[in-house]
């Protein structure tokens, strides 16, 4: 009668114990489905941005080398017409200059 | 083999031969040593046997009771752990809500480093631009200057005689006097 007793109350435990662990399992099968999804959602999250921002930055290094490279060309060309138009204006400059190192009358 | 069936058959002749029957003389028999002997051993056993029985009835009462007190700690893990498994879904949503406000952070922090950087290619390519116009208006500066000296040069040769020279002398030291 005791042994039976022992026995159905071991049982009884172990069931309780088992169902206990199928509980446990469940409980960390979703918290370990929740954190992946978590580390999903972060890193989907730094890429996007990282995609984003790689791409703003070479937009940026082209913009850039543009504007220079355009900037540059424009500075030739306006470098060559002042060129050109001092070529005439030398002249007062040379007067300019002779006046002052020799004064104006004897320039004159 | 055969020395074996022989020692059976013999054996068996001899079992045969025996007579079985009740013998009722008392004093022959031993009975009233025997009654003695039983209440003897009665006497004497009943203490330790009854003592006996008790210590397995304690040990009985005692494993019943270690087999309630396990059912009792099972069935308060099965209790903890659905309670757990019903706040499962607390703790779910609170590691999606870390999450989101993780990957917000992140994404925010990547896009600040990112336009830090581009501000500093602007800046980078600003200054580039200085430099290039800086470098242009001197190369036009230095051009007219020499220029300006070489027709110079070519204007006053031969006419730097010594009359000249000394004219100009004069007329520095007097602004140095001035």
């Amino acid at each position: 009668m005791s042994v039976k007793l022992i026995l159905t109350l071991t049982l009884a435990k172990l069931q309780k114990l088992i169902k206990a662990d199928e509980i446990y399992k469940q409980y960390d099968e979703k918290l370990k489905d929740a954190r992946i999804s978590a580390q999903t959602v972060i890193g989907q999250s730094e890429k996007e941005a990282k995609e984003v921002v790689a791409q703003e930055i070479g937009q940026a290094r082209k913009d850039a080398a543009n504007l220079i490279e355009k900037t540059n060309k424009e500075l030739e060309a306006q470098k060559s017409l002042a060129l050109e138009k001092l070529e005439t204006q030398v002249d007062e400059l040379i007067q300019l200059i002779k006046e002052k190192l020799l004064g104006k009358e004897a320039v004159l | 083999m055969d020395l074996l069936n022989q020692t059976l058959n013999s054996f068996s002749t001899q079992i045969s031969a025996l007579e079985v029957s009740l013998n009722t003389d008392i004093f022959e028999t031993n009975v009233i040593n025997i009654t003695l002997l039983v209440g003897g051993l009665f006497y004497l056993l009943s203490g330790a046997l009854s003592e006996s029985l008790s210590e397995r009835q304690q040990k009985i009462l005692g494993a019943i009771q270690e087999s309630e007190e396990r059912l009792q700690e099972a069935e308060k893990r099965l209790t903890e752990s659905e309670t757990q498994l019903t706040q499962a879904q607390m703790v779910i949503d609170s590691i999606k809500s870390d999450a989101e406000k993780t990957a917000s952070q992140v994404k925010s922090s990547i896009l600040t480093d990112g336009k830090a950087e581009i501000e500093r290619l602007t800046s980078t390519a600003k200054s580039q631009i200085n430099t290039i116009e800086a470098r242009v208006r001197k190369q036009i500066s230095d051009y007219v200057v020499t220029l300006a000296l070489k027709r110079i040069t070519m204007q006053l040769e031969g006419k730097l005689n010594s009359k000249l020279q000394q004219q100009i002398i004069d007329r520095n030291i007097s602004k140095l006097a001035e």
